[in-house]
């Protein structure tokens, strides 16, 4: 099963967003501050992090920052307020998969998808084999015609 | 009717010469050195009619025509003589109605007149002056007509190019449709003088084999970067250059992939591109001034663009909507090199230190640029991570993976494809094979993208 965190201190969003999109193969884990979501992050695998911007104590820019000094690869999903030009920027340099303006957040659950399915195929070790093997008889088809 | 002529002389270059003029005007020629051959050829083939010498041999003239009214008296003749005293010395010309001779001429100083009286029946409508023009100017030991499909042969404006780089190719004028006359062949010059003597003779095109056509391509880039130098002397033929070598690798990719509906498409969503940045015009303006003084660059950005379309129209996670600010990145990827004077995107070798930080910054600086214009943070995204790779070996922050915003991704590959092409002149369909092939291809590119792309390539099974 794929694992989501959501951080966000507006909890009815969070928890709205979270019933919304947890079924059968995605559990979603809601952490209200950053902070609280770190500890998650040290105590389970996940495989995609959705978070808001604006938050007190560590906002989105300072929590990406953490999650990539832990050495965590997984996909972060920041969405923003208005006004987050130069937060976009910083954020890139640390590697944000996706970024999901407010209040419009309608390429959400696709980033969301997109970012759980980069997540598994480089967990699956046979992944990579399959992969080539496809690029390879697609070549082939290519050159032969 | 048929509409070749037979010429029956034992002078090999008259009969080459005069095929040659005759074929500038949509007729055929078949040639016979002695009467016994001509009158071979005659019971073989049907001719409109016979150019005779009347000086022939083995078999005189008077013999074949003999032989004709017997077996074509349809047939038109034209008796030829080598010289007046020749002619003098017969009474052929009072005599020609009653030969059944159509018109008698002296071979070299009526030769216009018969070329004339022969090209009545001719099938396209090309000025005599053309015919003298290819006639003078035409190395005439290497004419040749070629009957194929149209679409093996692809034309250009004769204006439109830069003269001494077209002696790389066989060259053709079109005679009639499906019909080609070869006027250079591969290897022989085709001066300025020349080219500019078959346009004041009405002509327009040069037609070329498609399978010289990316080489042809491969020289026009040559040529463009050549033109490329800090003042541009005549951006009005660099930029005629720049349109036809664009459209000739359009054409190109239509032929070897990707397949012609996804060109199409490809097309398209560049124009949309290109009227999204007009709907900006303080943008527009800007980037109109950017592309002016880089054709190169455009030329790489245009191609950037339209593979980016043709990736994108194979990937399933993203909206038409999405699409479009995608290649909108990929056609500004490198607005940010306007503070470089070079013309392309490569680094000159004699680039000093600053100019290889500048260069080394670009998609920094075309980020910050584009954050003064109204376009979406997913464009200015793509602007920025352009030269990521997914081995982490790229720039300005050496992502990897699942750090790169995806849509760049795409367009990195798009951007590889395209400097592959245009730097070592090779076909689309080479450039993918070499990118798929390349020994660091598993780390560097996303493999999905990759299938992707060729997807894009493959025909698609009805």
């Amino acid at each position: 099963m794929n694992h989501l965190l959501i951080v966000d201190d507006e909890i009815d969003l969070a928890q709205g967003l979270a019933s919304y999109i947890e079924d059968d193969n995605l559990k979603v884990t809601v952490c209200h501050d950053a902070i609280d979501g770190l500890e998650k992050l040290k105590l389970q695998n996940f495989e995609c992090i959705v978070s808001d911007f604006s938050m007190p104590r560590m906002n989105g820019l300072e929590f990406l920052k953490s999650v990539r000094e832990m050495k965590l690869e997984v996909p972060f999903i920041i969405y923003t307020g208005h006004g987050s030009d130069e937060f976009a920027f910083e954020a890139s340099k640390f590697g944000c998969f996706e970024f999901v303006e407010k209040p419009l957040m309608t390429g959400l659950l696709d980033a969301i998808k997109r970012a759980i399915h980069q997540s598994n195929r480089l967990k699956e070790s046979n992944y990579e084999d399959a992969s080539l093997k496809e690029l390879n008889d697609l070549l082939n088809e290519l050159k032969g015609e | 009717m048929s509409k070749k002529i037979l010429i029956a002389d034992s002078d090999l270059r008259f009969s080459q010469e005069l095929s040659l003029e005759l074929l500038s005007n949509a007729i055929a020629t078949d040639h016979a050195s002695i009467g016994r051959e001509a009158q071979g050829l005659l019971i073989k083939e049907k001719y409109m009619a016979l150019v005779l010498n009347y000086d022939l041999e083995n078999f005189s003239s008077l013999e074949v025509l003999h032989f004709i009214k017997n077996t074509d008296p349809l047939i038109r003749v034209f008796m030829i003589f080598n010289d007046q005293k020749s002619l003098d010395g017969t009474d052929i010309d009072k005599k020609k109605d009653q030969l059944g001779l159509s018109d008698v001429f002296l071979k070299i100083s009526d030769r216009s007149k018969l070329v004339s009286a022969l090209s009545d029946y001719g099938a396209i409508k090309i000025s005599s002056d053309v015919a003298k023009n290819i006639k003078a100017q035409a190395s005439l030991s290497t004419t040749d007509t070629v009957e194929s499909n149209e679409s093996d042969f692809f034309s250009v404006e004769i204006d439109h190019f830069v003269t001494e780089s077209l002696a790389s190719f066989d060259t053709y004028i079109k005679l009639n449709p499906g019909r080609y006359l070869l006027l250079v062949r591969k290897g022989e010059a085709l001066s300025h003088e020349r080219s500019q003597n078959y346009i004041q003779s009405g002509m327009k095109y040069f037609y070329y084999k498609c399978s010289d056509r990316i080489e042809l391509v491969k020289k026009l880039t040559t040529k463009l970067s050549a033109s490329m130098g800090p003042r541009l002397e005549k951006p009005q033929m660099v930029s005629n250059l720049l349109c036809k070598s664009m459209d000739l690798l359009f054409d190109e990719i239509a032929v070897n992939g990707p397949q012609a509906l996804e060109l199409a498409v490809a097309k398209d969503i560049i124009q949309k591109t290109q009227d999204i940045v007009k709907s900006i015009p303080d943008l527009n303006i800007l980037v109109d001034e950017f592309f002016s003084e880089r054709e190169a660059l455009k030329q790489h950005s245009l191609l950037s663009c339209l593979f980016t379309s043709v990736i994108c129209q194979n990937v399933e996670w993203l909206s038409p909507k999405m699409i479009e600010e995608v290649c909108l990145g990929a056609y500004l990827q490198n607005i940010g090199l306007s503070r470089l004077k070079f013309a392309t995107n490569e680094l000159a070798e004699s680039a000093t230190e600053e100019e290889k930080e500048i260069h080394k910054n670009h998609p920094v600086t075309g980020y910050r640029f584009l954050q003064h214009f109204p376009v979406s943070e997913k464009v200015r995204q793509i602007v920025l991570q352009h030269h990521e790779s997914c081995d982490g070996q790229g720039y300005p922050f050496g992502l990897r993976t699942t750090k790169i915003y995806p849509p760049a991704k795409i367009v990195f590959i798009a951007n590889e494809l395209s400097e592959l092409i245009l730097k070592n002149h090779i076909s689309p369909k080479e450039a993918v094979t070499k990118i798929v092939e390349s020994t660091n291809f598993r780390e560097k590119y996303d493999h999905e993208l990759l299938r992707s792309l060729l997807k894009g390539f493959i025909k698609k099974k009805k």
